[in-house]
């Protein structure tokens, strides 16, 4: 699988889990947690908006709601968005670089949902 | 052993520090007395909402958020409680609380535009970060909970 440089104006996409509330605060908006990698990982696992759709990037829609970041944001908190294919997922990317709690709530304050 | 949950009230601990005072006075008591578990504070709504969500994190499963979260452990969660309750016990506004991806907890306070997210990742302190108006404006580490009580109160009395 080949990769594909991903612009700044590339949207990236991020399941949130909803049930309980868990990432989803009582007035809309998403927690930071939302947007913090594991620390064993490489990067944040993403979707690149224009490879998939948003039916398939959400799994399930009982579960997760869909939200989206530009790679432009991402770029200008000094992170960065790589395409990382996967066997199963073509549209897989990973932000990239050191992501602190502060780097993760600034993403999470400007996601915005599309959908769940 | 009798446990005490969460919900028990003043009347409980009560109970619990005369029963204890009774059969073993003296170094049990002090423990009792210094607990967080055991605290006989009365607690608001909204810290009863955070406490009973902390609570329900034991229950997630392993990649609950389907990129390989952790469950938070016991020990973070009781450490959560605890300063939920301190929290509360000064009236700051509790709001929200999440279990992260590597087991660590965040516990958020919201006043207005004005919010705070204290995030407990390791035995070591507290990173706490400040927003305004849905933006970040500070960020800062803790490794004390009375000096980060003292500037939490300044900053939502502000």
């Amino acid at each position: 699988m080949s990769k594909e440089v991903i612009q700044d104006q590339d949207g990236l996409l991020r399941r949130v889990p909803k049930s309980d509330l868990r990432y989803i605060k009582p007035d809309n908006t998403i927690s930071s947690f939302a947007f913090k990698k594991k620390k064993d990982e490489d990067g944040l696992s993403v979707d690149i908006e224009r490879k998939t759709s948003y039916e398939v990037a959400i799994l399930n829609n009982h579960q997760f709601s869909l939200c989206k970041i530009t790679a432009g944001l991402v770029r200008s908190i000094e992170l960065d968005a790589v395409h990382d294919p996967l066997p199963d997922n073509e549209a897989h990317a990973l932000i990239t670089g050191h992501i602190t709690n502060g780097k993760a709530k600034r993403m999470a304050q400007r996601a915005q949902f599309v959908m769940g | 052993m009798t446990v005490l949950t969460d919900s028990n009230t003043e009347k409980s601990h009560s109970y619990a520090t005369t029963w204890v005072s009774k059969h073993f006075p003296t170094k049990a008591l002090d423990y009792l007395e210094n607990s967080t578990v055991f605290q006989p504070l009365e607690l608001s709504e909204e810290a009863r909402i955070l406490i009973q969500k902390l609570n329900e994190f034991r229950l997630l499963p392993e990649n609950w958020d389907s990129y390989g979260a952790e469950k938070p452990d016991t020990g973070m969660i009781n450490k959560a409680k605890a300063l939920v309750r301190k929290l509360d016990g000064v009236r700051l506004p509790l709001f929200f609380v999440a279990p992260g991806p590597n087991g660590e907890i965040s516990i958020e306070l919201k006043k207005g535009d004005l919010s705070a997210e204290l995030i407990l990742e390791d035995e070591a302190g507290f990173e706490v970060l400040i927003s305004k108006g849905g933006e970040l404006i500070n960020e800062a580490v803790y490794e004390h909970q009375d000096s980060l009580i003292k500037d939490l109160l300044t900053h939502f009395s502000a």
